[in-house]
């Protein structure tokens, strides 16, 4: 099913944050999200996770308003990581992973064993596995990034909405990540997530998103979105463009335009 | 521990405690006069029985509190005095004794569980608006400290020193001389009110995640926010109603407990609920026994109590066991 906003203006506060904004995501693919600091980024993706009201437009999954999906049966569809990755209380990692059930689960119903089996597929795609009975306390960023994420996988959701994931992750967890995403999206799920890093999103996004000051800069296949011209636009900065050994163009900043 | 294993301690517990209730005081009465015509059985029945069972309930419906709290407002320091219905509740019952000279129990519950309604729906209309925790805990302190101030207010104009003493009293809480027409009057509010915070289980685990991963994952959050909002003042408003206010329960229960339970939040609901029901009928055991002619009020004995107990378990639990 297809992710779409089709005009979208959403305020926060008094504040418009986001203007005129249409795209249309497909799934099977990465869709990454750029843009400067305060570009309506985090935004946009609550607004497609169904958390914000729209003052106009619309987000639409498939042929359904996404605000007019019940709220289990969209926490089924839509999976979301938020940027914020505080865990409030040292809940053992099992514990956390198996919260991504809950829209699964029918009230009162105790763990099924389909449960059990999505917990496991979850820690086991994200190597989470050996850490299922720590606490949340004892967990490093990156286990901690990873056992969020599983939290959102355990939840077999058709679509992954997840906030600058990479914070705070280093290289190799980066990286880490990002070929996990890919593999999701190779399986069919459609993902979308908020870079800050345009050699990252050119290494593993299908289609990039370039806000600036809440409007859409370019949408489009990553080569042509992260191209001079757009670049140079939304955060106006001067790139140079290395072909890596796979051929795709990485843009690496070099300069602020003058 | 594996859960059910502690229920069924916590339970043992409660019923070791209720029957210790039972059996302790000034004039003891042991197990076997229960059931051979004893005269002493009158002190039980009359005397004991309500005073043990209303323990039982405020004690659960205290703990069962501070725990929801604590889930929903993601603190550790939450307590049901933050939301402020406890106060609102003995300010009820502080007018009703100034202005109208009551002294029937029927009129102060009724002040007092107005009181609390009224208290809640004002929470729940300042909160409502913004769902989030912070204008929930604002609201709530905000209430606590209006219900403190003009019940100091009220004690200040109180007519004689007969009323003053009575109100002082009656803040302290205790649960001397409660009989069957009080247990009748909270008990069902305060299962009712149980019931309610019950429910919250789910939204509480979610919560750990922060409020916009709980909703991702279906939770409404405003349902939430009135389940506890009516939970806390029917539990809380029926328990100051008829003993005044027992602090500390709804504070160190859960506290005690999650180092047992883990600390997902719906694992802590009924243990503290239990556990709840041991300490303040434990408490009240107490009081009964110690030396004079007058009892120590339960809620001093509470906080005499609870302040030591809680600065040890401060210094011997790490710092990340508490969160």
């Amino acid at each position: 099913m297809e992710l779409s906003v089709s005009d979208l203006a959403v305020s926060l506060g008094n504040r418009r944050v986001l203007r005129g904004v249409s795209a249309a995501f497909q799934p099977g693919r990465v869709t990454a999200i750029l843009g400067p600091n305060g570009s309506g980024k985090s935004t946009l993706v609550r607004t497609l996770a169904g958390l914000l009201d729209a003052d106009a437009g619309h987000v639409r999954l498939g042929a359904h308003y996404i605000n007019r999906i019940e709220p289990r049966e969209r926490a089924r569809l839509i999976g979301y990581l938020p940027q914020d990755a505080t865990v409030h209380w040292n809940v053992r990692v099992r514990d956390l992973v198996a919260l991504g059930r809950l829209p699964h689960r029918s009230p009162f119903a105790g763990e099924s064993e389909a449960d059990a089996m999505a917990i496991g597929a979850a820690l086991a795609a994200t190597d989470t596995f050996p850490l299922a009975e720590r606490g949340a306390d004892q967990l490093s960023g990156g286990e901690r990034a990873r056992v969020l994420l599983a939290r959102v996988l355990a939840g077999e959701p058709q679509w992954l909405l997840a906030d600058e994931p990479l914070a705070s992750l280093d290289p190799v967890h980066q990286l880490a990540l990002l070929d996990q995403l890919r593999a999701l999206a190779a399986s069919g799920m459609g993902v979308v997530i908020v870079l800050h890093d345009l050699i990252q999103a050119a290494r593993a996004a299908d289609d990039v998103l370039l806000l600036k000051q809440g409007e859409v800069v370019a949408f489009g296949p990553a080569a042509e979105a992260l191209a001079h011209q757009p670049l140079r636009e939304a955060f106006g900065v001067e790139v140079m463009v290395i072909p890596d050994e796979q051929g795709r163009l990485l843009p690496v900043p070099i300069g602020r335009t003058k | 521990m594996n859960r059910a294993l502690l229920l069924i301690l916590l339970a043992a517990l409660v019923a070791l405690l209720f029957a210790g209730a039972l059996m302790a005081g000034k004039v003891w009465v042991p197990f076997d006069a229960w059931f051979s015509g004893d005269p002493r059985w009158w002190i039980i029945a009359e005397l004991r029985l309500p005073r043990a069972l209303l323990g039982l309930a405020i004690g659960a419906g205290l703990g069962l509190t501070g725990a929801v709290l604590q889930g929903y407002l993601r603190n550790p320091l939450a307590d049901p005095a933050v939301v402020g219905v406890s106060s609102s509740a003995a300010l009820g019952a502080v007018a009703a004794i100034v202005v109208f000279a009551a002294s029937a129990p029927l009129t102060i519950f009724a002040a007092a569980m107005l009181a609390a309604c009224g208290s809640m729906l004002l929470l729940a209309g300042l909160a409502w608006r913004a769902d989030s925790q912070v204008a929930f805990i604002l609201a709530g302190t905000v209430l606590a400290s209006l219900g403190g101030a003009l019940t100091a207010f009220l004690i200040s104009i109180a007519p004689n020193p007969f009323a003053t003493a009575e109100i002082i009293d009656w803040i302290m809480g205790a649960l001397t001389d409660r009989s069957f027409a009080e247990a009748r009057l909270a008990l069902p509010f305060i299962a009712a009110g149980s019931a309610l915070l019950l429910l919250t289980g789910r939204a509480l685990d979610a919560l750990t995640l922060g409020e916009d991963a709980a909703r991702s994952l279906g939770v409404r959050l405003r349902r939430t926010q009135l389940l506890i909002v009516l939970g806390a003042g029917l539990t809380v408003g029926a328990s100051v109603a008829v003993t005044g206010v027992v602090g500390f329960v709804g504070l160190i229960v859960p506290h005690l407990l999650r180092p047992l339970t883990g600390a997902k939040p719906s694992a802590l609901l009924l243990p503290s609920a239990l556990g709840g029901a041991a300490l303040v009928l434990a408490a009240d055991s107490l009081v009964r026994l110690a030396p004079g002619a007058s009892e120590i009020r339960l809620g001093v004995a509470m906080a005499l109590l609870g302040t030591p107990f809680f600065f040890v378990l401060l210094l011997k639990m790490r710092r990340s066991a508490w969160n």
